[in-house]
């Protein structure tokens, strides 16, 4: 569904991404793993197209992102870091909207069924989003991945900032999703997150994959020993 | 996606305190400019109605002695129908009324005359007009109207727009935005349109309300202000789309279009002018007024003389009884016309000058949208610059009329009759709203939007969203 071929970013001289090479199939969640600056982000934004690789390619359900994003964006959902709602404007009324520009229309008792499905409380559904905490609003952001019935989702640190309770609601959300058969491809510092809802892990340093695994062949602690070593490294 | 953008932008402008604040703002702006160009409106008519009534009092006075005289009565101040004291006295009333649409734009019509009492007691060719110099270096004048259109109006549209672009990329939501099949440009360019029609029914209603109020007929000069005033609006937008998408900051798009608003409506305005005065001086107004006074008192002192000859070029104005039959008054009229013959000259220079500044500010007037609309307003409401001039040109060509009419009467000594009355020359303005130049201005202010529209529609469609630089 989504790979990585060869993709190489490069801004003035600095090489951003090296030859990255990596696939994530339908169901799969896969979490990249890495210090500041290792190339997480930057990989998300190829797969985008909000830059544009220097070689290679980015891939998406065989088609080439670079060279035909509109249609790519039909298929794909983001969540941010930190998701910014327009604060004048309820969950519904954010949701509402953005499903519009991807082209979908839904009756407001559907979109509330989406918030509904992505935990977002009842009685937060027509309030306005400045008073949503930040999981409220990665919740908004979940239930616009599934009104657009989105094949792909692209998470750059989702759950960077939240609490536990509201992490592992998230990532419930993200194993549900995935057992819809939605590939999943983020990035993220959270080494317990990654391998509690993670299928595969790949580990990133100076632009660079350093490590592929799947998150049956490691145990919390050695994935911690791993990681360690290669940034020590 | 214009749907969902139209029903966002409603939703958003609406519970933006800002744009309902400043809608407000707007509209006491445009009622306290209405007041104003009402106020100058009637002020204007009053002086006018005053001037005219003087007027027919004094040609009810005349009248009145010719009917007595008619009836075969010999009243003392017969005196009265002489042609020397119709011409000079009792003389004409030059008006230029004020047009309705002067309220919305007062232009100049604070600085010219818009009467002037036509007599053979001046010269024509040197009548009191005060504005031998360049009068577009005044166009920054009344709080009218036009004012709050040309240079508040601006204002508000970058208050609203400056950031439609940096301000999704800044907080990261372009980002959110953009990973949906959307074009970031074609996106942008519908939410600049959508606030271009939301103050453009704004500043309709405002502007309706205020022409309502101080009472302006529904007509087509009044359309074509409102489609210039539309024209200009565009112009705004569509200069702030392009900055939006050049610009990388919301702090340097607020900087750069405070900048160009600087620029296009107070410096290049202001420097055109300037180097209008520079390139095309104008000559001495005092060394004009001189040569008046020596033409003047050289002419009067050889007046016999000036007799012989104006009689040698108009004989048939010539009487029977010989030169005997001539005194002062003939002598003086005669004077006028070699008056103008000498001066003119010296006149010409002075209107050549004045041609030639304004020929080199309409030529540059295209540098600043601000001189475009205020140009085609003031056109538009009949106190333009232009208006002035075709003004007084009927005022200087009635006033050779008026003095031609009397020439026989004087020669002839005759006094006039009641039937003379009758037939005296009338002067009559007619205004000439310039629409030409109205719907040039206008076109070359949409043309400009247009361009900036499509410029920006290409660099933004061309970039990458997070492409630096």
């Amino acid at each position: 569904m989504l790979h990585a071929v060869n993709l190489t970013k490069s801004y003035n001289n600095h090489l951003a991404l090296d030859q990255l090479n990596l696939s994530v199939e339908p169901g799969e969640i896969y979490c990249l793993l890495g210090a500041n600056g290792a190339g997480k982000s930057t990989t998300i934004n190829l797969f985008l197209n909000f830059i544009a690789p220097t070689s290679g390619k980015a891939v998406i359900d065989q088609v080439e992102v670079a060279k035909d994003p509109q249609a790519i964006k039909k298929l794909i959902a983001y969540i941010p870091e930190n998701l910014v709602l327009y604060n004048e404007l309820s969950g519904l009324e954010n949701l509402s909207y953005f499903t519009g520009l991807a082209g979908m229309k839904y009756h407001s008792d559907q979109l509330e069924a989406f918030l509904d499905e992505a935990g977002l409380q009842g009685e937060a559904f027509h309030k306005r989003v400045k008073s949503y905490s930040k999981g409220m609003r990665q919740k908004v952001g979940v239930a616009m991945a599934i009104a657009k019935k989105a094949k792909v989702l692209l998470l750059d640190e989702p759950t960077s900032g939240l609490d536990p309770k509201a992490s592992n609601e998230f990532s419930e959300l993200l194993t549900r999703l995935s057992n819809q058969n939605v590939a999943t491809l983020m990035a993220t510092h959270d080494l317990f997150r990654a391998k509690e809802t993670g299928t595969n892990i790949g580990i990133m340093k100076s632009g660079q994959l350093v490590e592929q695994l799947s998150t049956d062949e490691i145990n919390h602690s050695d994935l911690e020993k791993l990681y360690l070593k290669h940034m020590n490294a | 996606m214009i749907t969902q953008n139209i029903q966002h932008e409603i939703r958003l402008l609406s519970r933006n305190y800002w744009f309902v604040s400043l809608t407000a703002v707007l509209l006491l702006l445009c009622l306290y400019a209405g007041h104003n160009g009402l106020q100058h409106f009637e002020s204007r008519q009053a002086d006018l109605n005053q001037a005219l009534a003087d007027q027919e009092e004094k040609i009810q006075n005349v009248t009145s002695v010719a009917v007595a005289v008619n009836n075969g009565e010999e009243p003392s101040n017969a005196y009265r129908l002489s042609p020397m004291n119709i011409a000079m006295s009792t003389g004409e009333l030059a008006t230029m009324p004020p047009s309705s649409m002067s309220k919305l734009a007062i232009g100049q019509s604070d600085l010219f005359t818009h009467q002037v009492k036509i007599s053979s007691r001046d010269d024509q060719a040197t009548l009191s007009f005060n504005e031998l110099n360049n009068p577009v270096q005044l166009l920054f004048g009344n709080f009218d109207i036009a004012f709050v259109l040309a240079y508040l109006v601006p204002l508000i549209i970058i208050a609203f727009t400056y950031n439609l672009r940096s301000q999704e990329l800044e907080s990261g939501r372009l980002k959110l935005l953009a990973s949906n099949p959307i074009k970031t440009n074609i996106w942008l360019l519908q939410r600049f349109v959508i606030r271009y029609f939301s103050i453009l029914i704004i500043l309709s209603i405002a502007l309706l309300l205020t022409i309502l109020w101080v009472g302006i007929p529904f007509n087509f000069a009044l359309l074509t202000f409102m489609l210039l005033t539309f024209a200009y609006v565009a112009f705004w937008f569509g200069l702030s789309f392009l900055v939006n998408i050049i610009g990388a900051s919301s702090g340097k798009n607020a900087v750069s279009l405070l900048s160009l608003w600087i620029v296009l409506v107070l410096i290049l305005p202001t420097v055109i002018n300037q180097a209008a005065n520079t390139i095309y001086p104008m000559p001495s107004r005092v060394a004009l007024l001189n040569e008046i006074r020596e033409t003047k008192k050289s002419l009067s002192e050889k007046q016999d003389q000036v007799l012989d000859e104006y009689l040698r070029n108009h004989p048939e104005l010539i009487r029977d009884e010989g030169k005997n039959a001539y005194g002062y008054w003939q002598g003086y009229f005669a004077s006028q016309e070699l008056m103008e013959e000498e001066l003119a000259p010296l006149i010409e220079k002075f209107d050549n000058q004045l041609a030639k500044q304004q020929s080199w500010v309409d030529s540059w007037r295209f540098l600043s949208p601000v001189v475009l609309f205020q140009d085609a307003a003031t056109q538009l409401a009949g106190t333009s610059s232009k208006n002035h001039k075709d003004f007084q040109n009927d005022v200087k060509d009635f006033g050779l009329t008026w003095r031609a009419h009397f020439m026989p009467y004087v020669f002839q000594n005759n006094m006039l009759k009641l039937s003379d009355l009758g037939e005296l020359p009338a002067f009559s303005y007619q205004p000439k709203p310039g629409y030409t130049a109205a719907y040039i201005n206008l076109g070359v202010l949409l043309l400009l939007s247009g361009l900036f529209a499509i410029r920006g529609l290409k660099l933004e469609g061309k970039r990458q969203l997070l492409q630096v630089g």
